[in-house]
């Protein structure tokens, strides 16, 4: 009977040890990939018909499945929609059994409106399963799809977040097309292109062998900034003997756009709006006070609700139809707040901008892939106000965050725009400054502390305070925001004092409790007065990998006195300490009076984004703020 | 998760021979003069409902099948931007099935003036594969402080044999009703809960039967955190009961349901069927283990891995050749491929049928499919759960919102070669917090060289829910994830620290249930120690991790509902550093306790002792019930705040006297 086990256990070892040859080469290579891309092979062809440009695409997708995750890649999706029209899909299973990969065909696929990006669009998915995928399979996906438009060709990339084993593009375009090629992140690539010319077409291919897989990190830029990629350009076409320019240079984007939004807002206005502007105009003295406030009137009143099909995702919609639903998109907004300030006798212009989410200047990428959004422009002398209603409490001097840095392309007239870049808001524009005052009563302390919170800090908060609708939720809110010490930190008594205002500061004044945090002993008292170190949030890994990315540069200043207890003396102060470089700088200091001691701590925060170098020169000036933490101060009973 | 539905046939109704009414919601319309008003004391509300209106019907239709007309008529009140934002989108519930008969929206202003949405604006999405459609629309000209308004009647399969609606919300609402219409010959059932008036017999009404609940306000009741909100909301539940015309009784008694389920999950499987079954098992390798409940680990390890679980709801996803040949299944097919393996192994269980008690509670008087929504096997010898549908779930561990909580459990019985179902509502018993543990043991000394730095081995196992969520999937981590996953283990707890060395020990997934994951760890850091003048601070809790503090300024409302009985035991080992001694000991002490009828439900207890230099700490921490009282809520608080104390603990070094 022993034999039995024995025997068992030998033959489920012989039946698990089926893989492939290649599934033991990838594996060996790659340890700690779930999957291998091993083919990834896109295919476009252009060609001018009857004066028109065809545009068809067809992708390969190839995967080898490396361990038990293989499970959970079962379910795939791909998005189509009035641009991206599908044309054929195959997709099968394969399973290594006896030696051989056994093919299962994916039978059925299952079409889905998609809800999940604006309201209202046309995008659909196509949605199928892999059957029988586990360690050891492979899949394959081939499917081609006809790009309606041809100023929308897609990038492709070279990488993903699992090793590619060969990764192939090929474009053959009518050799009338004339095409532009513009590289990102492609410095270290080794990338073999030919271009070849046969009976009137230009065959085009990039190959990329062995790419590692990429890892994904928190606070990363956008992956266009990272993944090496090639974003495809058709500048122009001939066409009998002339030369039509698409794509050639923005200013060719801009006359497409132009020619979306030139017949908006053509008809006659709504009367009620065009009460509503004389009403919210008519006390203000100068244009920019009438400028902000139909700029938060907008920002107030209209919704976000996007309906985005077809080219609906390009056109503005008109002024009176937003003014009556009150909802709308980035561009009904804008257009919206174009007409109001018409009718206030104002000049605002569109505004087609990328948010930071892509990397691209619209020299380097004349087409509709640079920019995502739209806003509306006011210029006054020197100045450039860029107004984005999409959001609510985004004061008139100051951008959206997510467009800081970025160019904007400003239409004029039908024929001319300028291009101006969105400045970076100042740390100092972006504060929390909190003074406060402490006394000490056993092992708590008990405080008074009064906080004023500029720009996009105020911003947060006044979007957080929307969601919590009772007292209580607000304290809790404050409760975890403003937290000091420990989280036996309490708050009692809480005065907010310019809530939602859009240009003035939220001021909080409150008095809290934190208790065990004062130190008994003998005839002493020890109380760290570093009370607040959330500057080593902007700490990052020691081994990270990429850049980091946030929203916006910040100042935090903390000044806290403490009154020194009855009946005791100053033992110890700590010293004061200060560092800086270019992205960041800190202090934290000390001072003394007959009846108490004032700590002050302040530190800027100097970028957006940091490279790994920079990030190493932040975090290195942090360890020592970090270390300064730790001092305490001791009071000693007088004798 | 609607397991039930279409299996609990319609039987055939038969009607009265008499003329039928129109359906109510013909001549139901909204008011064409609206005129809302909010209070004065109402004003600073961010919403409210003017009225929160539902009126469902059965009803024969010119066919005489059983049909349902189901209406809801909603007026809000949007004060703040924020509400607006939240509801000037409406999605109707629906399905492929249903269709929509009426659906008129509008807005009504503050100035007075109405707009009505028109029909071309009201749009349709579909979804294959969980063959959804969504109707769904956005209210136009909506401004702070107006009011909108819908109704919509949807046509629909008829869902009469247990269907919840929940009434009460987190705003306050007036004109709240819910009435119910049926044919002269079919009688439902109502309960309400949670303190919500019963539903009432209409006596007026001759031709139909009807039922009415009216209240002219309901109040909001309001989130608490570690409480069963859904569950604890003011809700009802209809169902049909008898039919007057065959006298038939108990329509929806679980009865009827059990059997239905039994034939619809025990079949005969064919031949091929059974052929591929046994392969199937034999790829498993569960038949070879040793106990049963080896086999049933193994097993539910093996389809866990290899199965995809799929939302779709077509047939081949429940087509049990279908899912050994493609590996791919829903919740159906993989209920119905575990209990085909099991009937294979000749392992005895049960199916069990039961509700989400933070959405609802079982009622184990009031017979109603709604109470049969989350599925769970039941294995009596080992008294233990399986959950098919959980991926997430172990053996031994169902998801404890199931437990703790009545269910339905049915059981094969078989009288010679007749084999039937027998149903039985019984209380599944939720996992012991002696099985879910958090075990600490941390030894620590000091630098001589320079106190302030400390040399620590952080030794950490989970097991049982504590475990759960890593423990099973160790398999599907890489390495480099699995380093990452031991130092975030150890910077859990101070992120300045220096790791020497680090292990994982147990970490294949199939060892849940049987041992923990044990994770060790040896760092030093400086963050721990604090130097004060001569005297050096030892911040000895935050060894044990940040832990929850409690805040109740306001009266607790809803009793606390957790998730998981556990346990955790905590032991830090101390090398007192030669010529020191720890000024503060006494500050370690702590007894919190709420015990009731002599055992000890809750606690947490800190204590120490000193041997050879050596200040050995134990801080033990115990839930064993999940559900506390509100009236006993402190008594939680104080347990709960008081590891959050014991974090705070700060050991005072200084010089012993003697040296």
């Amino acid at each position: 009977m022993r034999f039995i086990p024995i025997f068992f256990l030998l033959f489920g070892l012989m039946s698990k040890a089926q893989y492939a040859p290649e599934y033991h080469v990838y594996k060996d290579k790659y340890p700690n990939a779930h999957s291998i891309r091993l083919n990834q092979e896109t295919n476009i062809q252009i060609k001018l018909e009857n004066g028109k440009i065809d545009v068809l695409q067809e992708d390969i997708e190839e995967d080898l499945y490396l361990d038990e995750n293989a499970k959970y890649g079962s379910k795939k999706s791909l998005n189509f929609s009035s641009f991206f029209e599908l044309e054929e899909i195959e997709a099968s299973s394969f399973i290594y059994e006896n030696k051989k990969y056994r093919e299962t065909k994916v039978e059925t696929f299952k079409e889905k409106d998609e809800l999940d990006q604006s309201f209202y669009d046309d995008t659909k998915s196509l949605n199928f399963i892999y059957p029988n995928l586990r360690k050891g399979s492979k899949s394959k996906l081939k499917y081609s799809q006809k790009i309606k438009n041809p100023r929308f060709l897609s990038p492709f990339y070279f990488g993903d977040f699992q090793p590619v084993k060969n990764n192939k593009i090929t474009i053959v375009a009518d050799k009338d097309i004339s095409l532009k090629f513009q590289e990102f992140n492609t410095e270290d690539l080794n990338i073999s292109f030919t271009k070849q010319e046969k009976k009137g077409k230009i065959t085009y291919t990039w190959q990329v062998v062995d790419t590692d897989e990429y890892e994904y990190e928190k606070n990363s830029p956008t992956l266009k900034k990272i993944i090496p990629h090639i974003v495809p350009i058709i500048n122009s076409y001939v066409i009998d003997g002339e030369t039509v320019n698409l794509l050639s240079d923005t200013g060719d984007l801009y006359n497409w756009y132009y020619s979306l939004v030139k017949d908006v807002n053509q008809e006659e206005s709504d009367k009620q709006l065009v009460t509503l502007v004389e009403l919210l105009t008519k006390d203000k003295k100068t244009d920019l006070e009438k400028v902000r406030a139909i700029y938060y009137w907008t920002q107030k009143n209209i919704k976000y609700i996007a309906f985005e099909y077809a080219l609906g995702g390009f056109i503005p919609r008109e002024a009176n139809s937003v003014f009556k639903k009150k909802y709308g998109d980035c561009k009904d907004n804008s257009s919206i707040l174009y007409k109001m300030l018409e009718l206030a006798g104002l000049k605002g212009n569109l505004t087609w901008i990328g948010t930071r989410s892509i990397p691209y200047n619209y020299d380097e990428v004349p087409t509709p892939i640079v920019d995502n959004h739209m806003i509306l422009s006011y210029m006054e002398g020197d100045q450039t106000y860029f107004l984005d209603a999409t959001g609510r409490f985004t004061p008139l001097e100051y951008p959206s965050s997510f467009i800081q840095g970025k160019e904007a392309l400003i239409s004029i007239d039908d024929t001319n725009y300028v291009i101006k870049k969105v400045p970076v808001v100042p740390a100092a524009e972006n504060a929390f400054v909190e003074v406060t005052n402490i006394a000490i009563e056993g092992e708590k302390i008990v405080g008074k502390s009064k906080v004023e919170i500029s720009g996009y800090q105020k911003t947060d908060y006044l979007y957080a305070l929307e969601n919590e609708l009772t007292d209580t939720k607000i304290k809790e809110l404050y409760n975890v925001n403003l937290r000091k010490g420990n989280n036996k930190f309490l708050i009692k008594e809480l005065e907010e004092t310019n809530k939602y205002d859009y240009d003035k500061n939220l001021i909080i004044s409150y008095s809290f409790n934190v208790d065990n945090i004062a130190k008994h002993l003998a005839n002493e008292i020890y109380v760290n007065l570093n009370l607040n170190r959330n500057i080593s949030h902007y700490k990052t890994k020691e081994d990270r990998k990429n850049e980091v990315e946030y929203d916006y540069k910040a100042y935090y200043s903390y000044t806290t006195t403490v009154a020194i207890p009855e009946g005791y003396e100053v033992d110890y102060i700590p010293e004061n300490i200060e560092v800086a470089n270019e992205y960041i700088s800190a202090k934290i200091k000390y001072s003394q009076t007959a009846h108490q001691i004032t700590y002050t701590h302040h530190f800027t925060l100097n970028f957006l984004n940091l490279n790994l170098n920079e990030q190493k020169e932040v975090n290195g000036l942090i360890k020592k703020i970090e270390k300064a933490f730790k001092e305490i101060i001791v009071f000693k009973k007088v004798q | 998760m609607k397991k039930l539905i279409h299996l609990s046939l319609l039987f055939l109704f038969v009607q009265f021979s008499v003329a039928q009414e129109r359906p109510f919601f013909e001549d139901y319309s909204w008011d064409a003069n609206p005129q809302y008003i909010v209070n004065e004391s109402d004003a600073l509300e961010s919403m409210m409902a003017l009225k929160d209106k539902t009126i469902t019907e059965f009803y024969f239709d010119e066919n005489s099948n059983l049909t349902e007309y189901y209406l809801e008529h909603k007026v809000l009140w949007l004060n703040s931007d924020d509400k607006i934002e939240a509801y000037n989108k409406i999605y109707l519930p629906f399905s492929a099935a249903s269709e929509l008969k009426v659906n008129r929206a509008r807005v009504i202003n503050k100035d007075g003036s109405i707009l009505e949405l028109d029909k071309s604006k009201i749009l349709t999405a579909e979804d294959e594969e969980t063959k959804r459609t969504y109707k769904f629309f956005a209210f136009e000209g909506i401004e702070k402080g107006s009011f909108i308004e819908y109704y919509y009647v949807v046509r629909r399969y008829p869902d009469y044999k247990g269907k919840r609606l929940t009434l009460q919300d987190d705003f306050k609402k007036k004109d709240v009703a819910f009435e119910l219409y049926a044919p002269s010959n079919l009688v439902f059932k109502f309960k309400s809960y949670n303190n919500l008036p019963e539903v009432a017999y209409d006596t007026v009404s001759k031709k139909k039967l009807h039922w009415k609940l009216h209240l002219d306000e309901l109040e909001s009741l309001e989130d608490e955190a570690l409480s069963a909100y859904n569950a604890s909301r003011k809700q009802l539940v209809y169902k049909l009961d008898r039919n007057l015309v065959n006298n038939n009784r108990d329509i929806s008694s679980y009865g009827n349901v059990a059997q239905n389920l039994y034939e619809y999950y025990y079949q005969e499987y064919p031949k091929k069927t059974q052929k591929a079954l046994v392969k199937f098992l034999k790829e498993t390798t569960a038949a070879e283990q040793g106990d049963e409940s080896s086999k049933v680990r193994k097993l539910e390890f093996f389809i866990k891995n290899n199965i995809f679980l799929s939302k779709g709801n077509s047939n081949e996803l429940k087509d049990i050749d279908n899912v050994l040949s493609e590996r791919v299944a829903n919740e159906t097919g993989l209920i119905k491929l575990y209990i085909a393996l099991l009937r294979n192994m000749n392992i005895e269980h049960q199916m069990v049928f039961t509700t989400d008690r933070r959405e609802v509670r079982f009622d184990e008087d009031f017979e109603a499919n709604n109470f049969l929504n989350e599925f769970l096997l039941y294995f009596p010898e080992s008294k233990s759960y399986l959950s098919p549908g959980e991926t997430g779930s172990r053996f031994g561990f169902p998801p404890p919102q199931f437990t703790d909580n009545h269910g339905l459990f049915i059981k094969e019985v078989a009288v010679g070669d007749f084999k039937s179902a027998l149903a039985k509502i019984k209380y599944i018993d939720p996992v012991g917090a002696d099985q879910t543990f958090d075990t600490m043991i941390i030894d620590v000394a000091f630098d001589a060289d320079n106190l302030t730095n400390s040399m620590i081995t952080f030794d950490r196992s989970f097991s049982g829910y504590n475990a759960m969520y890593m423990q099973p999937f160790m398999n599907l981590i890489n390495d480099k994830d699995k380093e990452e996953m031991i130092e975030s283990m150890a910077k859990s707890i101070q992120k300045e620290i220096e790791i020497t060395a680090k292990k994982i020990v147990d970490d294949n997934p199939e060892l849940f249930g049987v041992k923990p994951l044990q994770f060790v760890i040896d760092f030093t850091s400086e963050a721990f120690v604090e130097k004060a003048g001569r005297k050096y601070l030892f911040k000895v809790g935050e060894l044990i991790g940040q832990q929850m503090q409690l805040y109740q300024e306001k009266e607790r409302m809803l009793p606390v509902e957790s998730d998981f009985n556990r346990s955790y035991f905590r032991t830090i080992n101390i090398q007192i550093p030669d010529g020191y001694r720890i000024a503060n000991l006494d500050d370690i002490n702590i007894d919190n306790v709420y015990a009731k009828d002599g055992e000890e439900l809750l606690s947490f207890k800190s204590s120490y002792v000193i041997e050879d230099n050596v200040l050995k700490i134990t801080a033990d921490e115990h839930y064993r019930i999940n559900r506390i009282e509100t009236a006993l809520y402190e008594e939680y608080r104080k347990v709960i705040n008081s590891a959050a104390d014991f974090n705070k603990i700060t050991l005072v070094l200084e010089q012993s006297l003697s040296k």
